[in-house]
């Protein structure tokens, strides 16, 4: 009876802990895919008046973000320009046009990456 | 030989149909008519007007220009005296609504706009009530310009005003002897001390919370015209970085 009990006790505290790590509170998880040529830094996704998820690391061109968190569905991209910082223009964001758009939406749950392809000459 | 060449050619020419519509779309460089840069929101050219159709802005932790959807001029206007700015604010998001016109914008290095002064009209949802005159700039000098949130926001003085939602007013900011002083409608609303010798320095146009439209801008030096803009062309700067959607990564979220 003890076993059977102890056992229980085991069984119960397992499900509570793998119920619980899954759920981090986000929405969908994101991540950037650098293709457009130049390195990138701080990209954000920005929805409503607020900072949603940043992405503070150098991206350099080719290179493939962590997937991070994100609680608005739909948003945009900014981000800065590591070429910016020998330019004179380093400080100003770029918006990130994704599939055309500023605008963007994942579904919920999902995990998407987001191929920059390109930036637009100055 | 001759047929290894006519292929390579093939492939050059191949190269060149693909590559020269991808160069002639990113064409995006600033030209003749340039007179303002993008720094935030979503600003386009619309009935000769320069509309911010966005209003909500997600603050970016450097220099207070980068709180708001900001355009600032792609030069500093040589020595004046007299900014005015024809405006509207419509379609509020949420309270506080902010219109500031900024200017002395200066910056340390590249782009790095922390120094600037700027009457700042805010609101909520009947209309815009109170002017607030503010100076930020750089708090530790000694940090790197990348330092996030290493800026400070001054409240020098303030005023009650009435600015009303879908209606166009005249904001002009005049420097008279050492005091910088704001009207409304020709309506003298806040006169300030300017703690600084000089107000020169590039002007920027900032909204949040609230869209904006600008009919126009005109920047004198006493009665001669130093810079303009009735926004007739699309003279605001815009760069970018463009993305598209990888169709190969897109799995589902672990439940």
């Amino acid at each position: 009876m003890k076993k059977f009990i102890l056992i229980s006790m085991i069984a119960i505290a397992a499900f509570g802990v793998t119920g619980c790590g899954e759920d981090d509170g986000t929405s969908a998880d994101i991540r950037w895919d650098n293709n457009s040529g130049d390195d990138i830094y701080e990209v954000k996704w920005v929805a409503s008046g607020k900072v949603d998820q940043t992405w503070s690391a150098d991206l350099a061109n080719t290179s493939v973000s962590p997937y991070k968190g994100i609680s608005e569905l739909t948003g945009q991209g900014e981000c800065l320009n590591v070429t910016d910082r020998g330019t004179g223009a380093e400080g100003t964001p770029y918006d990130v046009y994704i599939d055309g758009a500023l605008n963007h939406s994942v579904d919920n749950n999902d995990s998407e990456t987001l191929n920059i392809s390109q930036v637009q000459a100055k | 030989m001759l047929f290894k060449g006519i292929i390579n050619l093939k492939k050059y020419l191949l190269a060149l149909i693909v590559i020269f519509p991808v160069f002639t779309y990113a064409s995006d460089t600033p030209t003749e008519k340039t007179k303002w840069q993008k720094l935030l929101g979503q600003w386009s050219i619309v009935n000769s007007q320069a509309v911010e159709n966005r209003a909500w802005a997600a603050p970016w932790e450097y220099y207070e220009l980068l709180k708001y959807n900001t355009i600032i001029t792609y030069k500093a206007p040589s020595d004046f005296n007299n900014i005015t700015v024809k405006a509207s604010t419509f379609d509020r998001f949420k309270t506080p609504s902010e219109f500031m016109i900024s200017f002395a914008i200066t910056s340390e290095r590249a782009s790095w706009f922390y120094h600037m002064y700027a009457f700042k009209i805010t609101g909520g949802f009947w209309g815009m009530d109170k002017v607030t005159f503010i100076k930020s700039d750089r708090l530790d000098k000694s940090k790197p310009f990348n330092a996030k949130n290493n800026s400070f926001v001054k409240e020098i003085a303030s005023a009650d005003c009435s600015v009303k939602y879908d209606k166009t007013h005249e904001y002009s900011i005049k420097f008279e002897g050492h005091d910088a002083v704001l009207y409304i409608n020709g309506k003298k609303i806040l006169s300030v001390r300017f703690p600084e010798k000089s107000h020169k320095g590039r002007i920027a146009i900032s909204s949040k919370n609230v869209k904006v439209s600008v009919d126009s801008v005109e920047v004198k030096k006493n009665k001669k015209t130093v810079f303009e803009d009735d926004f007739n062309e699309d003279s605001i700067y815009m760069r970018r970085v463009k993305a598209r959607i990888s169709g190969a990564n897109n799995d589902k979220k672990p439940e």
